[in-house]
């Protein structure tokens, strides 16, 4: 076990930086998700804390030591890969061993370790299966034990359910997170599944064009975007524009061009009243509710419905509130009497909404 | 409903078109190759006689002898023996000295790669070119040996043309070999060795127990084309060595012209073939169902 630390890491492919002056300090034992859009530089950023890409510039410092020019085969690391890596020639027993006897454990020890790491990822009895007699899942699996036996500092996943079918995913996901509670290994994890990254990881490093543009915990990152791309990156958001008219412990927002007042737990720091924000309320927490319960409820706005359909569990709605589009996703039963509501006039509570600082000329939805 | 079926059809109207298309290859193979194998099969066993007190002419019979001579007589064992253990040996070595060149060329993106790809193959096309091309580069005025003793490894020329190691130099460098371990190489995904690099295993371990066992069919297969061509080489002993040389093959000539002992040629040539046939037996045991499912 090990915490890993960056300094300024830059890797350039030619003259583009896939990974861009970037500084993580991910602690350890924690789990970590490295979230960001396709092409954002995660897997660069993996590569290189692993060794499997030299950085341009920049410092790797895992444990504390400086590991920046060390081969990777000397980090002490695990990895996953994105495809199943399990050695075709070789059956599970051997792939599991295998690390174990580069590092010349006595055999006894090899032996008791594979079994462990086996039951670990419910694999037992399968050790003399070769590649082609196991499914994706299971292949997947053999590469995390393998990877686990030798007790690494820190175990990589690059995307590593990113093949496998919805159900085995799902499956594997919390399987992955029981493995890391169980073993405490400090877990660094690619994804560009949203859902995954704040299911399974304490700590979440938002990458956006080469950068980390947010790091925290997966509710810090729900509940409090930092930036526009955040906000927007993370479940369906709506922007809408206001002032700040008050701070205390809360803030308080009017929103351009109406009356309506809301109020928002935090205060953006060096932001002083008057200025310009951007409303962040997200779609799956604003409930419709009857006019009558306006007092009761927090964050209400009134908006109008352009258009409402069902999709299941939820009825997706379309409103205006004022100049901006509004997204709703209404669950529970009274979602049923939107449907042919357009035109109508309802009342939503937004709910928890967040608040990002907006430039004085800036204008719509980014 | 009345579904009648329809009358079952022969394996050979079934297979009419296939055979159809593949009969021109077909009869052209058993023409060439198997033909001629069938014969010498037949010949290898024939007996012989002293026609008229001037000629030996082969005579039909199921005779036992030139292989028992074969095995027996000194001179013919020690030409298989010689022939078959060089080929072992330049084989390996030419296997050993490929590997490096064909993974290097497999990984690495270097400038005309495909014209250094290209000169491994003109050994093969243009062979009696570079058969005297490398007899000049052997000869105590060429430059191996300026460069020997340039060196100071050794004193006086030595004379490597017309002697064995001529031959054995020829063998062991690694030509079609390069290409065909290259191609095995780059059939193993880089995936693999990533893998075994982050689990703790050097370059080298990497590459001796990750890359090689994964593109072992590959190298089996060059393995097999080069030692085949080692004990079959005719030409080469011939030009490098000069025509008493002790390559079976060279030995098989001379049973021809003077002595016109067709079958002890025979019996020669099928003793090559078996051993040959031995190793592609190996050769096909190595080509068990591979890891990809
Ligand atoms: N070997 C390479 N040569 C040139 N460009 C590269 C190379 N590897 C990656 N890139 C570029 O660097 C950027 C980051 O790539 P990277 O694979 O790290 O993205 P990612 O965040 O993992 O994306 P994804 O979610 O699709 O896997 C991409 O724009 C990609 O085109
Ligand atoms: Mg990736």
């Amino acid at each position: 076990m090990a915490n890993i630390r960056t300094e300024n890491l830059v890797k350039r492919f030619g003259d583009f930086a896939a990974v861009d002056h970037v500084n993580v300090d991910i602690r350890e034992g924690s789990f970590t998700a490295i979230l960001g859009p396709s092409g954002c530089g995660k897997t660069t950023l993996l590569r290189c804390i692993a060794g499997l890409i030299e950085p341009d510039a920049g410092q790797i410092l895992i444990g504390g030591k400086d590991v920046t020019r060390v081969p990777p085969f000397k980090r002490n690391l695990g990895f996953v890969f994105q495809r199943p890596a399990m050695f075709p020639h070789m059956t599970v027993y051997e792939n599991v061993a295998w690390a174990l006897e580069l590092r010349k454990w006595p055999k006894p020890k090899v032996k008791d370790r594979v079994m462990e790491m086996l039951r670990l990822v419910r694999l037992d009895g399968l050790e003399h299966r070769a590649y082609r007699q196991l499914s994706g899942g299971q292949a997947q699996r053999v590469v995390i034990a393998r990877a686990l036996a030798p007790q690494p500092d820190v175990l990589f996943l690059d995307e590593p359910l990113s093949q496998l079918d919805a159900k085995l995913r799902d499956e594997l996901k919390l399987e992955i997170a029981e493995i890391h509670r169980k073993t405490g290994c400090t877990t660094l994890m690619v994804t560009h599944d949203q859902a995954e990254a704040l299911t399974i990881a304490d700590n979440v490093l938002l990458m956006h064009q080469g950068k980390i543009v947010q790091e925290g915990s997966p509710v810090e990152l729900y509940r409090y975007p930092n930036t526009l791309f955040s906000a927007d990156f993370i479940g369906t958001n709506n922007f809408l524009q206001g002032t700040i008219t008050g701070i205390n412990r809360n803030t308080t927002v009017r929103l351009d061009g109406t009356a309506t007042t809301l109020s928002a737990e935090q205060v953006l720091p060096g932001v002083p009243i008057g200025a310009p924000v951007w409303v962040c309320a997200r779609a799956d927490d604003i409930d419709i509710i009857d006019a009558d319960q306006q007092a009761k409820s927090t964050n209400v706005v009134e908006a109008t419905v352009e258009q409402a359909l069902l999709t299941g569990g939820t009825v997706i709605v379309q409103a205006r509130v004022g100049k901006t589009e509004l997204r709703i996703h209404a669950g529970g039963s009274k979602r049923f009497q939107l449907l042919g509501q357009e035109g109508k006039s309802i009342f939503c509570s937004l709910g928890n909404i967040s608040l990002i600082a907006r430039g004085a000329g800036e204008g719509l939805h980014p | 409903m009345n579904i009648s079926t329809p009358p079952p059809r022969t394996w050979l109207a079934r297979n009419a078109s296939t055979l159809l298309l593949l009969a021109p290859l077909l009869i052209f193979m058993l023409g060439v190759f198997a033909m001629p194998m069938v014969f010498q099969f037949a010949f290898a066993f024939f007996d012989r006689v002293f026609y008229k007190n001037v000629i030996w002419i082969p005579k039909p019979a199921f005779y036992l002898g030139n292989f028992a001579e074969a095995f027996t007589n000194p001179t013919y064992l020690y030409s298989i023996a010689w022939t078959v253990g060089i080929a072992a040996v330049t084989t390996s070595i030419n296997i050993l000295l490929a590997l490096p060149v064909a993974y290097f060329l497999a990984r690495t993106k270097v400038w005309g790669r495909s014209l250094i790809e290209v000169s491994f193959l003109l050994p093969i096309f243009g062979e009696i070119f570079t058969i005297y091309a490398l007899a000049y580069a052997l000869t105590p005025q060429g430059p191996l040996n300026w460069l020997l003793l340039k060196l100071h490894l050794i004193s006086t020329p030595i004379a490597l043309v017309g002697s064995s190691w001529a031959v054995i130099i020829w063998m062991s460098l690694p030509t079609l070999s390069v290409l065909l371990i290259r191609s095995a190489f780059s059939g193993v995904d880089v995936l693999y060795e990533e893998a075994a690099q982050t689990m703790g295993a050097s370059a080298l371990q990497t590459f001796f127990k990750v890359t090689v066992p994964l593109a072992k069919n590959g190298i089996a297969g060059a393995f097999l084309l080069s030692f085949s061509g080692g004990v079959g080489a005719y030409t080469i002993p011939l030009i490098l060595v000069g025509p008493y040389n002790d390559w079976l093959t060279n030995k098989i000539q001379r049973e021809v012209d003077p002595y016109f002992n067709f079958p002890m040629a025979s019996a020669l040539g099928v003793i090559l073939t078996v051993i040959c046939g031995i190793l592609f037996y190996f050769y096909l045991r190595t080509q068990e169902p591979g890891g990809e499912r």
